[in-house]
């Protein structure tokens, strides 16, 4: 059984720019067309942005409209227990798992490594400029595995907060850390084979 | 010496934030907004297949819900459930035990003839509500079961302590209401002069069978002032009896009675559908009485005779429990991951919980 008493929604005045985010799922759930419209209105930037990083070799456009038909359907289960873009981003994390194959990303990803031109050999004491190390960032970030790299994504880079983040991924708070450490052991490793 | 990069996490991260995003431009966003509100559009239009067990809330006024649910290329629907005025209900468990808890309101629902090892419920707090094809309407109030109505087929009405009515096309179950300790009058749309000898009736409850009704308008009600003499049921299936009585005792909070009751219930209907339930509660009842071996014993016995039910993560997150107030960590952890992803909220939130005070009892 639910863990709150369930009541129908009912906008009673007021147009759907208004409506909280919670509130906009709510109507959504009641089959409110025009609170999908806001709802994609609010967010499709951000939910691009994140099926872009996380997806970085398919169209970050088909997940987007992948994402909202899926907040479409699936928001009469929204529980509000997590924030609404949290809760988008775990459907965007969720459709890339299983319409992208790791495998073969990661052979792409290894082998972006692989190919990368090593550094030039600089001068002693030449500053690394913040723009090669955010270069080989994005390389370190391609390589990590899947698991590793929703993680790392969704709670370093777009900040969700680590509870929110564990429940949109669907795994234990215990389980987020972990992958987050990992992650940032990959991420180092793979910088410095860059670096050789 | 080269220069090398090493960051610390901090550093890591923060370089990480500052990496440019990819933005679609505007043209692109505008055609997209424009294709996913013309395909939800068409998905509202269209039969939908579920792939998971999914809540459903209760509409509007003459804004009827309907459920389209279970739709094959090789069946017709399996299921249509019709919110009548504004009913407040929820799927709780997808097919091939299909349930629907139903709050306040009254639903329609039509289910067609179901495979075998299927089956269909409504349940309120009080009562359950079985068919294997039928077109029926079930009203409930603050989750207690208030009538029931058969338009085709055949439908099973399990008050929680009370006999089992079964109802055919054409005949309705209302709930009695209770007026003086020993006194039941029923309600006027519900008795029939002559009852069949389908129902028993409880002692000190009801006089004569006053739940079927069989004509349009039945006669109003007299009143009871005497305990009837129970009328054996018809139908009686193994195990049934005992299950109800164990029903009976944890309500009336002799949990340790009830886990007897309903282990015998689960021994004589093991291979019944009622079996199912009855195993399950002999372990859910003894746990609840503290009584940690005999729930250890039967939730186990459950878990390997009933490994697919819809109640397994239930069933492990309570013997997860047990196992963690016996110490036995790795054994409980298992029984966690396997409840933490179930589909009720509160079996979710147990095994999460389960999981993180093992990992705090594990930490240094």
């Amino acid at each position: 059984m639910t863990e709150g008493k369930l009541l129908p929604f009912r906008r009673v005045s007021g147009t759907v720019e208004e409506l909280s985010d919670r509130a906009l799922v709510s109507a959504l759930a009641e089959g409110d067309q025009a609170a999908l419209g806001a709802l994609y209105d609010r967010f499709h930037r951000d939910v691009y942005r994140f099926a872009a990083r996380l997806a970085r070799n398919a169209e970050p456009d088909d997940f987007v409209q992948m994402t909202f038909l899926e907040a479409h359907r699936s928001a009469p289960r929204f529980r509000g227990e997590s924030a609404v873009k949290t809760w988008l981003f775990g459907i965007v994390a969720n459709l890339v798992r299983t319409h992208v194959r790791g495998e073969s990303r990661k052979r792409r990803a290894v082998d972006a490594v692989s190919t990368m031109p090593k550094r030039p050999p600089t001068n002693p004491g030449e500053a690394i400029t913040r723009e090669q190390q955010r270069r080989w960032l994005a390389i370190a970030i391609e390589a990590l595995t899947p698991a590793l790299r929703e993680a790392y994504l969704l709670c370093i880079v777009e900040e969700v907060p680590g509870k929110e983040a564990a429940r949109a991924l669907g795994i234990r708070e215990a389980s987020l850390w972990r992958r987050l450490s990992n992650a940032r052991d990959a991420l180092r490793a793979t910088i410095e084979e860059l670096q050789r | 010496m080269t220069a090398q990069w090493v960051p610390e996490d901090n550093e890591l991260d923060a370089v990480a934030r500052t990496l440019e995003a990819n933005v679609s431009s505007r043209e692109s966003a505008e055609q997209l907004r424009t294709s996913v509100l013309a395909s939800a559009g068409a998905q509202n239009q269209q039969s939908r297949r579920s792939p998971a067990p999914f809540v459903i809330a209760g509409v509007a006024i003459a804004a009827a819900l309907v459920l389209w649910v279970g739709r094959s290329a090789h069946t017709s629907v399996k299921l249509v459930i019709t919110s009548i005025d504004i009913a407040q209900y929820e799927h709780t468990s997808d097919w091939p035990d299909y349930v629907v808890h139903l709050d306040d309101g009254r639903l329609d629902v039509q289910v067609a003839t179901l495979d075998n090892g299927d089956r269909f419920r409504v349940t309120t707090l009080d009562a359950e509500v079985e068919v294997r094809g039928a077109h029926f309407e079930v009203g409930a109030e603050h989750d207690r079961l208030q009538s029931v109505l058969v338009r085709e087929g055949r439908v099973e009405v399990h008050p929680k302590d009370q006999q089992v009515v079964i109802l055919s096309a054409g005949e309705s179950w209302n709930a009695p209401k209770l007026v003086q300790r020993d006194e039941v009058i029923a309600p006027r749309t519900l008795v029939v002069p002559t009852p069949p000898p389908i129902i028993a009736s409880t002692p000190a409850v009801h006089a004569k069978p006053p739940h079927v009704s069989r004509s349009p308008e039945p006669p109003a009600p007299p009143p009871f002032a005497t305990p009837p003499t129970p009328v054996a049921p018809v139908l009686a299936k193994p195990g049934e009896a005992e299950f109800r009585a164990g029903w009976a005792a944890l309500r009336a909070g002799d949990a340790s009675a009830a886990a007897k009751v309903f282990s015998t219930a689960c021994n004589e209907a093991l291979h019944e559908p009622l079996g199912e339930d009855a195993c399950f509660w002999t372990g859910a009842a003894a746990k609840r009485a503290g009584d940690t071996a005999t729930a250890r014993t039967a939730l186990e016995h459950f878990l390997k005779q009933f490994p697919t039910s819809p109640r397994a993560s239930e069933a492990a997150a309570l013997l997860g429990w047990l196992l963690y107030d016996a110490g036995e960590l790795d054994a409980a952890e298992q029984d966690f991951h396997r409840a933490e992803h179930d589909r009720v909220p509160k079996v979710r939130d147990s095994a999460q919980r389960g999981l993180t005070a093992i990992q705090r009892k594990r930490a240094p």
